[in-house]
C-alpha cells in the first residue's frame, strides 16, 4: 500500500476507489481490461464481499437472492487490493490522499467516489418503531423476510420500483401489500400516466391495494409497529413497514473536501469531478445526460456506463458518445424496460404497442417521427428496438405507430424514392 | 456436480484472445466476468435484463447450444454487430461436451 508522505512513490500512487457496488466494482474490473497495471486499491465500509442490489427487491424470499457481484478469487486473480469494513472519513485534495475510520491515510494517484446513495427516512411520528424498514442492504433483507410472510400485512410507503418491486413479491407469497403513494399515480417521478396506470393495474390484479394521493401521519405501536394513520383519517393495522421513498447521495466527503455538489457529486461525461484527479461514478452523481440536462440516475446500466467513460478517462482514452438512459424492474412475470427519459414538462405524442406476449405493453413518447422514450411490459423486442432507434435518431412512420399490433421495429419510415 | 474442466477461449476481433477453464453448468457470461474478459459485463446477473454479454458462436460450435428462446433472440436482433450467431452468453450453459469452446466478441 502507498502510504502518505514517501515522495519516491509519488509516481506510483495506487487508483483508489471508494465503494464495492455496482459502480465501484465495475471500474476496477474495467480498469484491469484495459490494461492498467499499477496498484489499485478498493475501501467498502461494508463488511460483506460485492453483492448483486436487485435481488434485493425482485426476489427477498428466496434463498438465491445473495449474488457475488464478482466471484470470490477476482480480486487476487485481477490483483486488486481490497479493504472491507473501513470507511472514508476524509479527503485531503491537497496531499492526495484519503483518511479511513481506522485513522490510516491512503494516497492516490487518481481517485474514484462510488459510495452510492442512502435511502430516506421520512421524519413522521413512529418511524423509528421495530419493524419499519428500508431496503438498500443484505442486511435490511433479513428484517424484511422475517416480516413479509403469509397472511401479514405489509405497509409499503412510496409507489416507486423499490416499493413496487418487493410489493409484487410479497403479494404473490400471500402478503396482505398496501402501497400509499403521496403523489396521484404510482412511479410519479420516472413514468408517464398511461404506464403508471397499467403498473397500477398489474398490482392490484397480484392482490396488491393501491392508495395515490395519500400520505402516512403517523406510525403507532411500540416496540413492534401495529398500526399506521393515514392522511384520509383512516387507520390500517401493519406487522411490517417498507420505507422507499427515495435516496440521498453519499457525498459527504466530497462535500467537506470543497468538490462542487448540487444534488450529488457534479460529473461531467467522464465522470470527472471539478477535482481533475476525483472521478465520481453511480448514484452519488448528478450526471450529464444526452439531451444537456442533468440528473442523478439511480440505475445500474448508469453506473456502469459512468465507469466505462471513468476507466476510459484513467487511462487516456476518448470518451464515448453518452449511452441512452435506460433501466430494467421485475415485478413477479412483468418485465418492465424503459429506454430514454420522460421530461414532465415536454408535450409529446403517445402512441400504444401490443405486439409482443399477450400481456405485453408498449408505450412510445414521440416528437415528431423521432422516438423519445418507451415504456415497455414484456415486449424486450420493443425494448430493444427504442434503445438502437432513441440512439441512431431513426425516423418513424407515425401511421405504422398508430397501429397496436405492428412492432415498433416494424414502424420505420420507408423512404420513397423517385428513381426507378 | 459436475467438476469436469471445459476450456473456453474467448477471441476478440481485434485478434487477442483468453483462455479460460470452467466447469459444466457455468455459463458463459460468468466465465468470461470470472476471467475479466473485455466486453462482457453482464450488468443483470443473468437474468436477461442488459444484453451485455453479446458473443457470436463460431459456426462449428452452432450445434453444441440449444437455440435461442424468443425473449433471447429479441434481446440480441438489434445488439451492435449482431448476426444470426449472436447470442447471450448468459444463456449458454457449458455442459461436459462442449470440451474446447470458442466464443468471439463481436
Amino acid at each position: 500500500m502507498a502510504m502518505q508522505g514517501d515522495p519516491a512513490a509519488e509516481g506510483e500512487q495506487p487508483i483508489v476507489v471508494i465503494g464495492l457496488g455496482h459502480a465501484g466494482m465495475q471500474v476496477t474490473a474495467l480498469l484491469r481490461q484495459g490494461g492498467c497495471t499499477g496498484e489499485i486499491i478498493a475501501i467498502e465500509a461494508d463488511a460483506t464481499e460485492p453483492y448483486q442490489r436487485p435481488p434485493l427487491s425482485k426476489k427477498f424470499n428466496r434463498p438465491d437472492h445473495l449474488e457475488p457481484l464478482k466471484p470470490a478469487d477476482f480480486f487476487t486473480g485481477q490483483r486488486i487490493e481490497a479493504i472491507f469494513d473501513r470507511r472514508v472519513v476524509g479527503l485531503e485534495r491537497q496531499s492526495r490522499r484519503v483518511r479511513l475510520s481506522d485513522g490510516t491515510a491512503i494516497g492516490y494517484r487518481k481517485l474514484v467516489i462510488a459510495t452510492g446513495a442512502r435511502a430516506v427516512v421520512p421524519d413522521v411520528a413512529g418511524f423509528e418503531l421495530a419493524g419499519v424498514q428500508t431496503l438498500r442492504t443484505l442486511d435490511d433483507v433479513a428484517v424484511l423476510r422475517k416480516a413479509a410472510v403469509p397472511g401479514a400485512h405489509l405497509l409499503i410507503i412510496g409507489g416507486g420500483y423499490i416499493g413496487l418491486e418487493v410489493a409484487a413479491t410479497a403479494a404473490a407469497e400471500g402478503v396482505e401489500v398496501t402501497i400509499v403513494e403521496r403523489e396521484a399515480q404510482l412511479l410519479a417521478r420516472t413514468a408517464s400516466p398511461r404506464f403508471a396506470a397499467e403498473i397500477e393495474r398489474m398490482q392490484r390484479a397480484l392482490g396488491v391495494r393501491v392508495r395515490c394521493a395519500t400520505t402516512v401521519t403517523e406510525l403507532q405501536g411500540g416496540p413492534q409497529v401495529r398500526a399506521a394513520r393515514l392522511s384520509d383519517g383512516s387507520t390500517v393495522a401493519v406487522d411490517a413497514v417498507l420505507v422507499g421513498v427515495g435516496v440521498v447521495p453519499n457525498s459527504e466527503p466530497a462535500v467537506a473536501a470543497g468538490i462542487d455538489c448540487r444534488n450529488g457529486i457534479v460529473v461531467d461525461r467522464s465522470g470527472r469531478t471539478s477535482d481533475p484527479d476525483v472521478f465520481a461514478i453511480g448514484d452519488v452523481t448528478s450526471r450529464p445526460l444526452p439531451d444537456g440536462s442533468r440528473a442523478r440516475l439511480e440505475s445500474i446500466p448508469s453506473a456502469v456506463e459512468q465507469a466505462k467513460a471513468a476507466a476510459a478517462a484513467i487511462l487516456g482514452e476518448a470518451p464515448a458518445p453518452l449511452e441512452v438512459p435506460w433501466f430494467w424492474s421485475d415485478q413477479c412475470d412483468h418485465r418492465i424496460k424503459v429506454a430514454g427519459l420522460l421530461d414532465p414538462a415536454r408535450e409529446l405524442d403517445v402512441f400504444i404497442k401490443r405486439s409482443g406476449e399477450p400481456d405485453s405493453l408498449t408505450v412510445l413518447h414521440v416528437a415528431g417521427d423521432q422516438l423519445v422514450c418507451a415504456e415497455t411490459v414484456n415486449s424486450a423486442v420493443d425494448f430493444m428496438a427504442a434503445r438502437k432507434f432513441i440512439k441512431d435518431g431513426r425516423q418513424l412512420d407515425r401511421r405504422l405507430l398508430g397501429e397496436p399490433d405492428i412492432p415498433l421495429k416494424d414502424s420505420l419510415l420507408t423512404k420513397v424514392r423517385n428513381q426507378s | 456436480m459436475n467438476t469436469q474442466q471445459i476450456s473456453v477461449t474467448f477471441r476478440s476481433a481485434g485478434g487477442d484472445t483468453w483462455h479460460t477453464d470452467a466447469v459444466a453448468g457455468q455459463s458463459a457470461m460468468e466465465v468470461a466476468v470470472r476471467h475479466n474478459v473485455p466486453g462482457i459485463i453482464g450488468e443483470c446477473g443473468g437474468t436477461m435484463a442488459c444484453a451485455t454479454c453479446h458473443v457470436v458462436v463460431p459456426e462449428e460450435f452452432v450445434p453444441d447450444f440449444d437455440p435461442p428462446e424468443v425473449d433471447e433472440a429479441d434481446m440480441v436482433e438489434f445488439l451492435d454487430g449482431a448476426c444470426d450467431r449472436s447470442r447471450l452468453a448468459c444463456q449458454l450453459k457449458l455442459a461436459p461436451d462442449h470440451a474446447d469452446l470458442v466464443l468471439d466478441l463481436p
